[in-house]
């Protein structure tokens, strides 16, 4: 019993990070660590986004940066600027951010429905919205910005095989 | 159930595909020797050790057939039987159904192939029974499994020749039985009966009075009478009878004499009986086979490769990160002095990178195979081949204890098959043409592989008639590889190159054998993708020789490390020939767009690798540049880049599949710092820059 509630509360529990001075949260079961922003490689012809690769303990993963992602305006990496590693889908990628902020404990019923409109963001990637007392907290689907992700991969490398 | 039986399968497949192949291998040495008795006794040990594996398994039918392979081994091993090469064929034959079995105990849906098979092993289950009362297996005509053959002792033969001169004629009667024929045996005895009433039965085989000899399908009789033909197959017709096939016998020396059966006991001791006195032989070898199989299991582990690949990248980065902390003790060493506890750490860091290295050697060790696992599967290859062909050709394998990475081995067997069906087909001559040409009948075939420095050699030598300089050309010209004034300025050994160009083998060109539409490229192309070269020389009527040169492994390779575009690239040494310094002037345009620069007497076409990763030039007009000159299919690329950095051993990690990235990045490496670098595949970048240039 005490195992699922520990679960139950884990589910609720968000890391919130800012990014172009707004909240943003992900579910803290899919974040694997947080770590300091290094200097990437770049890797030629990738996806506009990918800032590049960086080597989590030997393993060579790619990052991404979401301002861009979210065509926000972009900004040279500082001291607080984190790459927050979440793992979905059994595949480990960065996600570059302008710094992390806290572990949210989100009641449930704090949590709206994305609005219809009204954000810069498309609302697919947008699981919730969470109340919390003097802010909201915009709750990232994962799993959505990395499906677009591969379908915008196939895409071309359907276009290309096409030429 | 406490153990995981798909575990215990798996073994057994390994295991069976070990066996199969040493069956294969002490068989083909049999033919050469038939008196090899270790040969015979270690085809038994593995027929026996299948049987009994399969069993466990629960393969039934696969156990039944080695069984009665086994029975049949025993027989010829006990008799001191002498191996013809019609048995060996025998044996093939059925190593060819047990490998049919095996692939399709793989393969749930191969319902009606199994039907087939099963077919075949029965047949051939008939031929290992016939083999093992004493008779020879027959001779490559019709289907396996007809007529058993006659076979005459003294009193027998005495038998024929009174007959024959009290003016009977003598005839061997065949006759095969509907496959689903109802006792066998039964009907066997009513043929002889019905034959008495006209003549004389002196013998039949299988032998109808001993009864440990089941009859099978088919059975032979003979006879002698002094009726003719059709009054004799009148009374040898009964029903469920498939055929009856008479032919009348002028000469008895047709028939094979038994080759002297020892009585178990009453013969004179064997050197069986010395050896080991009261045990039968075939116990005496499987015991002793056991022994040795136990030791040998006790002292290996079978591990996936994937486990092996993970433990070597791991081993590798444990060796880049002692260099870092190595560094950082070093600058506590200098910062605080010696003496103290900094220089303790940064000894024990150095003894610990001794043992990293070691580690390292030795999991990289764990991974290498023997070649020659690879070159025995040719012998089989070269021998049907030769038969097929009726070609003499003694196959030398050398050097097949050199080992290799097991990624290499794996990939490396295609490519040399092909080599070596295209000596035996194309390369040697008949044994006809040998004489003629001056040489032994029996061709040479040689196989050969040695450590040179980092690398591996493989050679593929034969004596035969060589490459034909001017049919090479000529086709080269037909097929539109070179155009004549190409050809013109092209250099003998150059013009031999001309066989690994794509297109030059053409579909004219295939036989049963070689040819199958894929060329010496696609052979060059296999293995420069496991970073490899192949060289070629030959000498018209002494034969041709072709060199491989392979890396000890893919896991680890050797690289320049480049700079272009403000990132550190890295390039397999394999690929690079050399590195050149020009001027920025000395590149000049073809077609508008190409670039190309002078070397030596070449024009190679070139490559920006800064506009290429970054989109951006830096750099113009005088300023000297570096190019690094990188190959693939023996074709040649000059790529610009703005430093050389090093050369040094990288570990080849994959990118991960998320990123979509250009085609010309192979993977990435992490250096000593930490820091990822991109690995650019020769490859393709050839391609883009002929691309850009034509």
């Amino acid at each position: 019993m005490a195992e699922k509630k520990k679960l139950e509360e884990q589910m609720n529990q968000f890391v919130s990070f800012v990014l172009h001075g707004e909240e943003y949260g992900v579910p803290i079961l899919c974040v694997q660590e947080i770590i300091r922003y290094e200097t990437l490689t770049r890797v030629p012809q990738s996806l506009p986004y990918v800032d590049g690769v960086l080597n989590l303990r030997g393993q060579v993963i790619p990052v991404i940066n979401l301002r861009r992602k979210f065509e926000l305006p972009e900004r040279e990496p500082d001291k607080s600027t984190r790459i927050v590693v979440v793992e979905v889908q059994g595949r480990i990628m960065g996600m570059v951010v302008d710094e992390v902020s806290e572990v949210l404990q989100v009641n449930m019923d704090e949590i709206a429905p994305p609005p219809p409109m009204g954000t810069h963001l498309r609302t697919d990637f947008i699981s919730g919205m969470a109340k919390m007392q003097d802010s909201l907290v915009i709750l990232l689907e994962i799993d959505k910005i990395l499906t677009t992700e591969e379908s915008v991969i196939l895409e071309q490398t359907a276009a290309s095989a096409g030429e | 159930m406490t153990f995981d039986t798909q575990n215990y399968i798996e073994l057994f497949y390994q295991d069976a595909d070990e066996h199969l192949q040493i069956m294969t291998d002490a068989l083909l040495d049999l033919e050469r020797n038939p008196g090899d008795k270790e040969a015979l006794a270690s085809v038994f040990r593995s027929a026996h050790t299948m049987k009994s594996s399969s069993a466990m398994v629960g393969f039934m039918h696969v156990s039944e057939f080695t069984h009665r392979m086994e029975d049949m081994i025993g027989y010829l091993r006990d008799n001191d039987v002498p191996i013809t090469s019609d048995m060996v064929t025998v044996f093939f034959k059925g190593f060819d159904v047990l490998k049919e079995m095996l692939s399709q105990l793989q393969d749930e849906a191969a319902e009606a192939k199994r039907n087939q098979t099963n077919h075949s092993a029965k047949d051939l289950i008939k031929v290992f029974e016939s083999i093992a009362n004493g008779d020879a297996p027959a001779p490559e005509d019709g289907p396996v499994g007809d007529r058993p053959r006659i076979r005459l002792n003294e009193e027998n033969r005495n038998r024929v020749e009174e007959l024959r001169l009290s003016g009977e004629s003598i005839f061997e009667i065949s006759i095969r039985f509907c496959d689903d024929v109802q006792m066998a045996a039964t009907r066997a005895f009513l043929v002889i009966n019905n034959l008495a009433r006209i003549g004389t039965v002196i013998l039949t085989a299988p032998d109808l009075d001993d009864e440990s000899q089941s009859v099978v399908l088919d059975f032979s009789i003979l006879f002698s009478s002094k009726e003719k033909e059709p009054a004799i197959r009148k009374q040898a017709e009964v029903s469920e009878i498939e055929r009856v096939e008479i032919r009348e016998v002028t000469d008895i020396e047709q028939f094979e004499w038994p080759h002297s059966k020892p009585e178990a006991s009453s013969a004179a001791p064997s050197k069986e009986n010395f050896e080991a006195p009261g045990d039968s032989p075939a116990l005496e070898a499987i015991t002793s086979f056991d022994r040795r199989e136990d030791h040998s299991r006790n002292n290996t582990v079978r591990v996936s490769i994937e486990k092996l690949d993970r433990l070597l990248n791991l081993a590798a980065e444990m060796v880049i990160h002692r260099g870092r902390i190595h560094e950082i003790a070093q600058q506590l060493v200098l910062h605080n002095g010696k003496g103290g506890l900094e220089e303790e750490i940064l000894d024990s860091i150095t003894q610990q990178g001794l043992f990293l290295t070691q580690l390292q050697e030795t999991i990289m060790e764990s991974r290498m195979v023997p070649i020659g696992m690879v070159f025995s599967r040719f012998r089989r290859v070269v021998r049907d081949l030769a038969h097929a062909h009726n070609k003499k050709v003694n196959l030398v394998l050398e050097g097949e204890e050199t080992e290799l990475d097991k990624k290499i081995i794996d990939q490396i067997g295609d490519p040399l098959m092909h080599m070596v069906r295209n000596a035996v087909d194309h390369g040697l001559e008949t044994p006809g043409e040998r004489r003629a040409a001056g040489k032994s009948e029996e061709g040479l075939l040689h196989l050969n592989a040695f450590h040179q420095g980092n690398n591996i050699l493989i050679s593929i030598r034969d004596d035969g008639r060589g490459l034909n300089l001017e049919a090479i050309k000529k086709k080269a010209l037909e097929n539109g590889i070179v155009n004549s004034e190409e050809m013109a300025s092209m250099a003998p050994k150059e013009c031999l190159q001309l066989i690994f160009r794509p297109g030059f083998s053409t579909a004219e060109q295939i036989t049963d054998i070689s040819g199958r539409g894929v060329g010496m490229d696609v052979v060059r192309r296999s293995i420069e993708a496991l970073g490899g070269s192949v060289e070629l020389e030959t000498e018209a009527g002494r034969g041709a020789a072709f060199w491989i040169k392979l890396p000890l492994t893919l896991a680890i390779i050797q690289a320049l490390l480049v700079e272009a575009g403000g990132e550190i690239y890295a390039l397999p040494i394999s690929n690079v020939s050399e590195t050149i310094r020009i001027r920025r002037s000395d590149v000049f345009s073809v077609n508008g767009t190409g670039k190309v620069i002078r070397l030596r007497d070449d024009v190679v076409p070139i490559l920006n690798l800064d506009s290429l990763v970054a989109a951006s030039s830096n750099g113009a007009g005088d300023e000297l540049c570096y190019v690094a000159v990188i190959r693939h299919g023996g074709q040649y690329a000059g790529l610009i880049v703005d430093r050389m950095v090093n050369e040094q051993e990288i570990v080849i990690k994959s990118l991960s599949g998320d990123i979509a990235c250009a085609s010309y990045i192979a993977g990435a490496a992490i250096l000593g710092n930490g820091r990822v670098i991109l690995i650019l595949d020769a490859a393709s970048l050839v391609e883009q820059t002929l691309g850009a240039v034509v």
